[in-house]
């Protein structure tokens, strides 16, 4: 069977790595993307790279990098772009919400307001706040996926992180 | 001595070398405005993460997994290089068996994602997880229910015990659920410390089933690896709560 060739095994093997590492690949995309829908988009496109492109990536490298790269790439040049054409919403402040009464309410509230505040950020922020917020990468593995200096990731994230908080947390930001 | 904001993040990350970690906990000893802004960091983080935690839970859509079915793609597979990837999905169907295979490798590899950002760096009353250099152990209401709490029983926080078992190096070990995750702790001096975690397969309806016929196979090999004998039952097993864990005499 052909299956038994070395080359198929290596193939194999790479695919099984891929799988163990979907559920993080789809939470960061879900950290880039508006919906759901466009998660799955970016996942499926980024699968269907990587296995077109795996001669590319260097095995005793890490994979998780590699593909979190090729994530990042095609929801620049591609995912990005298409929402951008069909942005029409204004993210509101969390701070306005009165439903005390309704503990459920306001934690729905809460999780939509940070994919809202989220929305709002420069690609690159967002970038870096998913990868080391929402995806757990130290900042030098964060770094090495934007292929940016440690530096420039930390002030990214510093940035995009001060954004967050003043629209999440906008009485806690300030003074008190 | 003053600090900057990225600075302060930093180390909120566990992101500084020693000697800055130093410098920074000896001024937040003194300085509660400090003490808040690197507590805003955290929260914040703590804010984001658990957001896009639930994502986890998710099943990974069918047509990603179907490009990564191996049966068909190298049954198939010409001699030379220059089969087609298997774009279309392949009629295997069989989500279990995708788990199953998913778990396995992924074990290891969701600790990490875990430790990264499921489990820690929410507020202390949630946190599931507490790193030590001994390795991971119990926090909070996973440490509250693997104390005390019955096998087969769900607690408030969703933390299900499944069962009770001796260890070959004669400490108590239980295997457990919690949203979308099984793991066995095993109990020592320091308290349960977590030795491994899968994750759990989600039904198509999104919602997490418990049943011990899903806790991931790779779990029940080490559940088998590291057991010196049958699980306890339930009157052995209130007994060892009920004396706080401590080994017979």
């Amino acid at each position: 069977m052909a299956a038994n060739s070395p080359d198929s095994h290596a193939r194999q093997a790479v695919r099984d790595e891929i799988i163990a590492l979907l559920p993080r690949l789809r939470l960061f995309a879900r950290s880039l993307t508006r919906d759901a829908a466009d998660a799955d988009d970016l996942l499926q496109l980024t699968v269907e790279r990587a296995l077109v492109k795996q001669e590319q990536w260097t095995p005793g490298t890490r994979l998780d990098s590699w593909m979190y790269r090729i994530m990042k790439n095609i929801w620049i040049d591609e995912i990005r772009a298409r929402t951008r054409r069909t942005d029409v919403f204004a993210p509101e402040s969390a701070g306005e919400h009165v439903g005390a009464e309704d503990p459920h309410f306001e934690k729905r509230l809460r999780a939509m307001s940070v994919e809202q505040a989220m929305d709002t950020l420069p690609d690159e922020q967002r970038l870096a706040v998913g990868l080391v917020l929402v995806e757990g990468l130290s900042y030098r593995e964060a770094a090495a996926v934007m292929d940016v200096p440690m530096g420039t990731l930390t002030s990214r994230l510093a940035r995009g992180r001060a954004a967050l908080e003043a629209r999440l947390n906008p009485q806690e930001g300030s003074a008190s | 001595m003053t600090f900057d904001d990225e600075t302060l993040m930093a180390y909120a990350d566990g992101e500084l070398d020693d000697k800055r970690r130093r410098e920074i906990e000896a001024a937040l000893a003194l300085d509660p405005e400090l003490v808040r802004r690197v507590d805003a960091h955290r929260r914040l983080r703590a804010q984001v993460s658990d957001h896009y935690q639930a994502e986890l839970e998710a099943p990974v859509p069918d047509a990603v997994m179907a490009l990564l079915q191996p049966a068909q793609a190298d049954a198939f597979e010409p001699e030379s290089d220059t089969r087609v990837l298997p774009f279309i999905a392949p009629a295997v169907n069989d989500r279990r068996a995708v788990w199953t295979n998913l778990t396995a490798i992924a074990a290891s590899l969701l600790i990490g994602a875990l430790v990264g950002s499921q489990w820690l760096g929410r507020d202390s009353s949630a946190v599931l997880l507490q790193p030590t250099p001994d390795g991971l152990f119990a926090a909070g209401p996973l440490e509250a229910a693997l104390t005390g709490d019955a096998s087969g029983t769900t607690g408030r926080d969703g933390i299900r015990m499944i069962l009770t078992f001796p260890a070959t190096d004669g400490s108590y070990c239980r295997s457990f659920t919690t949203s979308g995750v099984a793991g066995i702790a095993c109990r020592d001096d320091a308290g349960w410390q977590v030795r491994s975690t899968g994750s759990l397969p989600v039904s198509s309806g999104g919602e997490i089933r418990t049943a011990g016929s899903t806790f991931p196979a790779v779990l029940l090999e080490e559940i088998d690896r590291i057991s010196a004998g049958d699980p306890l039952d339930s009157s052995g097993e209130a007994e060892l709560i009920a004396r706080g864990w401590r080994p017979a005499d």
